[in-house]
């Protein structure tokens, strides 16, 4: 009788199940690995771990192989997989500064303490097919670089030097500044813990988590860092773009671009000294806009970005966003709500393709409606005309 | 929670049911899965992420050895834990805001008797009506006193701010949510 | 690195996840699939809605191996309340059969060990998507709603958060002022399903996207009705015995859906939502919404929806408009006036 009525059960869904299936592995060619995706597409899986919100390289490539590549899918895998597990601890905030950073670039400055470390980036290359990648050899083409053998430089962020000029307006002064009337239970400081590149250290002990606390607005500005960081990267930079664009007042000129392996410590559970378990590679930007709130007291206004992986264009559209945010307004990606409310890939896959559900007791109802409402109108013509017009049809 | 007696999947699910049935039917009196019925309660509610008033040692403990317990003063907590009447002190509790009335506190009283639909009993005896109750309906609570179910009727009448009230005895309990007209008789 | 152990346990969906728990028996998940964390959560938001009718409590949302949007909310909520000695249905636009439906139901089976059936008066737990049953519902039993979008002040307004000053100051004027401009405009309230209602003459809510139909049972029921939104992360409740009533004016009351007095071409039903099929042959036929009363009909017309109970009060009218309600129920419309003029 139809797409509903079909006598369901197990077995219809695991056809449908079988027949996705069949379309991965239907050609002639070997089963990609989960070694090979993880090895060789990592921006792909990048991506999927940076909406999935956990780091966790090689699910994340189990997850792309699983979902054909769709990123959505992958991430979507990895946020389920996440929901299982059990937490057991926090990490103390981690120090961008201690990032062994492979590429750092400061669109501010000319010269910056460290250099300018281009790292491996397709900026500047002409984006040309290669098609010798059809009989791709694999030959390492950094093979015969002369390296020397010594400890990559510390890079000190290049926003320390704006700040310590005073000319960073810090976020977390807001927080102290404004008393809000409408909740008694306001929120304290929003200390941003994970990301200490934000100058003042706060000593909230517990960050906010959205996957543990509903948020509501207004929300304190690590939640909302938090739904960026994970959000879906086509909306992240399409939000970022808009305010480019002309739909708002932030045109950023970013302190610095870097990207490198961030180590991530714990408390040893025992001796309470900070060990480091293992590290993430992250993609980190910060921004400045010139925009002073305060006449008297001018300051730019200042934007957080932090990825997982490479996607430099997200880690930017996210700082961007944050700079957007608090600096509010009438366009959409200064709405804090807006941004939030439509960012999150999961959401806005999920309820996009939930319309694919049956929805015919809802569309029964507005039958009814438009029905009642065309009757009504040819009753109010009145039914000589309204018997002129049928006889005419 | 196995070392108050509690199993933490099966008895906190009954207890959740308990709970349910309790707070859709206000005044009504319902046993719970393990008793006393105030520790069911708590053991099944409290965890790190809401704050807890107690005075009670056991379950203290027991929440606690679990990394579930993040104390707070009594008007400061989600999660109060009555084990003797408040003194009126019930009308000081957290009752949430206007948009956010949902975090007004839930407060457990330890009493000793609850008889449902009594006419005449020598405890305090409640009237209540609102949603969950067809007309009126009664409930006499020995071990609180008439002046705190007073004000327990002072603390909810700021609806839809106010705070929730579970009444538990040794093995049943009933409920008061904010959402009721409260009559002390 | 931590992830390599992990690689065994990762649920793409309800079919994979129950591969799983077949393999392990059901030491790799937790009772109900939900760890007790998470059921904390939502048991303290349900309880926290039952205490305030028609108010959407924040609940902080698991993710699930559903997709959001595709009933994510009603899985907490009813995973929290299940307990083995439960009986569960799970209905999706009024058919069990329907596959989510059955995704549903197959999650529950697998990691609650519940009953299952498609008889709505057998069931103390009922998960739906988008209909109230036509067989009334007792006191002992609890329907689950899922929940797309939580609140009917969203047609007016995009911004969850002005709508909570909104609700929280009891100002519905927008809503209102809404309803009266589609009046002027197409001279009838629009409104479909979603219909919104006020609850205990306090809080403004959407009922989900049940059709009209479904509305009046909402008020004075004896059973709890609860409402869950995953994406959106908020719970919100209707207890039983609470005033629900849909807006309306006192010259355009409130209309359900009527159906001209067509009948269930299964079990000649009029008194029953339908919904219509063209047919092959370019005909409109119509059959019952509820397919599991529909076939307790067929096998005996007298049926009243009422029948497990000895109060013979029905739910939802006749589907010829010039019927009025008959029993016990407190007609929202008047039957009489709604030949579809004024």
């Amino acid at each position: 009788m139809g797409y509903v009525a079909v006598e369901a059960g197990e077995e219809v869904i695991k056809r449908a199940e079988e027949l996705f299936e069949k379309q991965r592995v239907d050609g002639d060619t070997e089963p990609v690995s989960v070694e090979q995706v993880d090895e060789q597409l990592s921006r792909l899986t990048a991506q999927a771990m940076s909406e999935g919100g956990v780091y966790a390289p090689r699910l994340a490539a189990l997850a792309v192989k699983q979902a054909q590549g769709d990123t959505a899918e992958a991430a979507f895998l990895l946020r389920a997989y996440r929901s299982t597990l059990e937490r057991w601890d926090e990490t103390p905030p981690a120090d961008p500064a201690t990032m062994e950073a492979t590429r750092r670039v400061s669109p501010a400055y000319k010269d910056v303490p460290g250099g300018q470390i281009l790292g491996a980036t397709k900026d500047y290359t002409q984006r040309l097919l290669d098609f010798e990648l059809t009989d791709d050899t694999a030959a390492d083409p950094t093979a015969d670089w002369d390296i020397d053998g010594e400890e990559p430089p510390n890079l000190q962020n290049v926003l320390e030097v704006l700040r310590d000029e005073g000319l960073v307006h810090e976020p977390e002064d807001d927080a102290a500044d404004t008393a809000t009337e409408d909740d008694d239970t306001a929120d304290t400081v929003p200390g941003d813990d994970d990301t200490a590149g934000t100058g003042t250290g706060n000593n909230d002990p517990s960050p906010f988590d959205t996957t543990r606390e509903p948020i509501t607005f207004p929300a304190p500005r690590p939640a909302i860092l938090q739904e960026l960081a994970r959000g879906e990267t086509g909306a992240v930079t399409a939000l970022g773009y808009s305010e480019l664009r002309g739909y708002g007042q932030v045109h950023p000129t970013l302190g610095e671009v870097r990207t490198g392996n961030l180590p991530v410590t714990i408390e040893h559970p025992y001796t309470g000294d900070e060990v480091q378990v293992t590290s993430t590679e992250v993609t980190e930007t910060e921004c400045v806009v010139p925009v002073y709130e305060k006449a008297d007291d001018a300051q730019f206004a200042f934007g957080y970005g932090l990825v997982y992986g490479r996607t430099e264009r997200k880690a930017i559209g996210m700082s961007i966003l944050d700079a957007a945010i608090q600096l509010d307004g009438d366009e959409p990606a200064q709405n804090a709500e807006f941004v939030i409310d439509i960012v999150d890939g999961i959401d806005s896959f999920g309820f996009i393709e939930h319309l694919k559900l049956p929805h015919y007791v809802t569309f029964q109802s507005i039958l009814d409606r438009i029905r009642a409402i065309r009757d009504r109108a040819a009753a109010a013509t009145g039914d000589e005309e309204h018997a002129a017009v049928t006889a005419d049809d | 929670m196995r070392a108050i007696g509690v199993d933490p999947v099966a008895d906190t699910q009954q207890c959740f049911r308990t709970l349910v049935a309790a707070m859709s039917r206000p005044g009504t009196v319902h046993e719970t899965p393990t008793s006393p019925a105030d520790h069911a309660v708590l053991a099944t509610l409290v965890d790190h992420e809401v704050s807890c008033y107690t005075t009670d040692e056991t379950i203290k403990t027991a929440l606690a050895n679990e990394g579930r317990l993040t104390e707070a003063s009594m008007t400061a907590a989600d999660i109060v834990h009555a084990t003797t009447p408040t003194d009126g002190a019930v009308e000081t509790l957290r009752s949430g805001s206007l948009t956010e009335p949902s975090e007004g506190a839930t407060i457990v009283y330890r009493v000793t008797e609850l008889i449902p639909e009594s006419a005449n009993s020598s405890a305090t005896t409640l009237s209540l009506s609102g949603p969950g109750i067809k007309d009126t309906r009664t409930l006499a609570v020995e071990g609180l006193p008439a002046s705190e179910a007073t004000s327990i009727s002072r603390a909810q009448s700021e609806y839809p701010q106010g705070v929730d009230v579970i009444v538990a005895t040794e093995t049943a309990l009933a409920a008061l949510p904010r959402s009721v007209e409260l009559e002390v008789q | 690195m931590t992830d390599r152990q992990a690689t065994s346990s990762t649920p793409d969906s309800v079919d994979a996840l129950l591969d799983g728990v077949d393999a392990d028996g059901l030491a790799g998940y937790n009772y109900a699939y939900l760890d007790e964390h998470t059921k904390r959560e939502v048991r303290r938001s349900i309880l926290k809605s039952i205490a305030i009718p028609g108010h959407q409590v924040p609940f902080a949302s698991r993710e699930m191996p559903l997709a959001r949007g595709w009933g994510t909310g009603g899985i907490q909520a009813s995973l929290s309340l299940l307990g083995p000695d439960d009986t569960f249905k799970v209905i999706d636009q009024g058919s069990d059969e329907s596959v989510n439906a059955a995704n549903i139901r197959r999650l529950a089976t697998t990691t609650a060990d519940v009953a299952t059936t498609s008889d709505a008066t057998e069931a103390s737990i009922i998960q739906t998507r988008h209909r109230i049953p036509e067989e009334v519902l007792s006191d002992d039993q609890i329907l689950v709603l899922q929940v797309p979008i939580t609140d009917a002040l969203r047609r007016v307004d995009g911004s969850d958060s002005a709508n909570r000053r909104r609700h929280a100051h009891k100002n519905y004027s927008k809503m209102w002022v809404a309803l009266y401009e589609n009046i002027v405009e197409y001279g009838e309230i629009k409104l479909s399903a979603r219909y919104p209602v006020m609850v205990a003459d306090r809080y403004l809510m959407d009922p989900s996207p049940i059709p009209r139909w479904d509305v009046p049972k909402l008020d004075d029921a004896d059973n709890l009705f609860l409402f869950a939104a995953g994406r959106e992360a908020r719970m919100y409740a209707v207890p039983p015995h609470t005033s629900v009533t849909p807006l309306a004016f006192e010259d355009r009351e409130f209309q359900v859906e009527r159906f001209d007095a067509a009948a269930c071409r299964h079990c000649d039903s009029t008194d029953t939502f339908l919904t219509e099929v063209e047919t092959d042959d370019g005909e409109r036929v119509f059959a019952c919404n509820d397919t599991a009363f529909c076939e307790k009909r067929a096998a005996n017309p007298e049926l009243t929806k009422a029948h497990h109970h000895d109060d013979p009060k029905a739910w939802g009218p006749p589907t010829d408009p010039a019927v009025p309600y008959g029993g016990d129920t407190p007609p929202s419309t008047n039957g009489a006036d709604l030949g579809g003029d004024d």
